[in-house]
């Protein structure tokens, strides 16, 4: 019996894994996608294919690499799709938070996506920028470029209210 | 001010406030498509199974040389499929059959490889050399009724059981001379045959080096007790002297001695020995 037949069917293991992820994936889709109810569809669907063909992993960082990883590529897919391209999302009303918070993240939303993904997984998960190249399917020399520009447009968008 | 370090953006990412039902209702979700994986899952033959395919392209033609060998008597066309009449116990004609050929279920996933013989000793529970002395017959079993998996109304599945006469221990507490079985899944049973990841399975009358796991099931369980490690890794043939890993492994190269394995296993037993006494 392959372990991920076990780890994946069990709904103990189940509730495990989507009460440990769920906020990174769910965070990571919405700063794909900006709004909250399109992050909720995508983190649904990284979740049930996870249950379809999650390989057997040697230890958590894999397990949750590999969600991250499938994230991406679904929130990629979706920002291509016709659909999406034929309408346009409700901006995300962040009128619910703190002043200081809401200006930050549409900040950090407003960049272009290869800069504000980077930025995401640096500052949100701690990620290294190697680790960011994996996920992203991208070079680190890349990676930590978009991530420099990325600083640097904040800082110009912010001004001297801005610092690292 | 307003400035990105890790905390304030990470503060504001933790404001954004998602819907409070969604790790409910993705649970429920994933145990629903759990349940229909089973039936739902991708069919599609094999690569490099090949003794799986001719036994399953065997059994088609047996089929479907039942009306010739009956001089084409006792069949009948069911929605412009000729199958063979099936006669009953009782001497009745029954419907028609329609278990011409196995269902081929392919369960996909990636494979669970080592990249270092530290890793595959550390993860086996008994490491031998033994020789398979009897495949015994493919059997569908529930796996929830037997207790071997939790949180679904059953969950049926085949299991190929082989029958090992250990020759030497290297790692584990057992005798040369000592039998076990060695339980893995898939195989061909009730005319389904399952296939996992391209796995191979031992030759009856071959021996091979074995990595096994001794996993916390017990005796009540029946099945899977003992299993092979990884998916390809779990056995290497053995033959005059020299191992001959599976396709697709790197712990041992093809056609080395079966000493300077033992060794390099040793060396690894020895090795994981320090780093937890250390």
């Amino acid at each position: 019996m392959l372990h991920m037949e076990l780890s994946a069917e069990s709904s103990d293991e189940i509730s495990i894994i989507v009460h440990t992820y769920s906020t990174s994936v769910l965070r990571f889709a919405y700063s794909y996608v900006k709004n909250r109810p399109d992050a909720e569809d995508i983190a649904q669907d990284v979740f049930i294919t996870y249950m379809q063909k999650a390989p057997p992993f040697d230890h958590e960082l894999q397990r949750k690499a590999w969600l991250m990883s499938v994230t991406s590529n679904k929130c990629k897919d979706y920002l291509k799709s016709n659909w999406k391209k034929r309408t346009a999302s409700m901006p995300d009303n962040l009128g619910y938070m703190p002043k200081e918070s809401s200006a930050l993240l549409i900040y950090v939303l407003n960049l272009d996506e290869k800069y504000r993904i980077p930025i995401h997984l640096f500052y949100y998960e701690g990620y290294s920028i190697e680790e960011i190249a994996v996920i992203t399917g991208n070079k680190p020399a890349t990676v930590g470029t978009w991530l420099a520009r990325g600083r640097m447009l904040l800082k110009t968008m912010i001004g001297d209210d801005f610092c690292e | 001010m307003i400035f990105v370090n890790e905390n304030p953006y990470k503060k504001a990412m933790e404001y954004v406030d998602f819907d409070t039902k969604f790790e409910e209702q993705t649970i429920a979700l994933m145990v629903c498509a759990a349940q229909k994986k089973r039936t739902i899952r991708q069919v599609r033959l094999p690569v490099g199974s090949w003794r799986y395919i001719a036994a399953a392209a065997a059994i088609a033609l047996l089929f479907a040389a039942v009306p010739f060998i009956r001089g084409l008597q006792n069949t009948t066309e069911t929605a412009g499929v000729t199958v063979p009449m099936v006669m009953t116990a009782a001497g009745d004609e029954s419907s028609a059959s329609t278990k011409n050929d196995p269902t081929v279920i392919t369960f996909s996933g990636a494979p669970q490889l080592f990249d270092s013989i530290n890793k595959l000793v550390q993860q086996s529970d008994l490491i031998i050399i033994g020789k398979v002395e009897k495949a015994l017959p493919v059997v569908r079993i529930d796996a929830v009724a037997l207790g071997l998996v939790e949180g679904l109304p059953s969950l049926e599945e085949n299991v190929s059981s082989f029958q090992i006469r250990i020759d030497q221990v290297i790692k584990g507490g057992f005798s040369p001379g000592d039998t076990i079985q060695v339980d893995m899944s898939g195989g061909l049973a009730d005319n389904i045959y399952e296939n996992y990841i391209d796995t191979n399975y031992p030759e009856e009358g071959l021996t091979y080096l074995m990595f096994i796991d001794r996993t916390n099931r017990t005796e009540a369980n029946q099945y899977f007790l003992y299993m092979f490690v990884g998916s390809f890794d779990g056995f290497s043939e053995i033959a005059d002297g020299r191992i001959f890993p599976q396709e697709n492994t790197s712990i041992f190269e093809q056609g080395s001695s079966v000493d300077d394995a033992l060794q390099k296993i040793t060396e690894a037993i020895a090795s994981g020995s320090a780093t937890v006494n250390n």
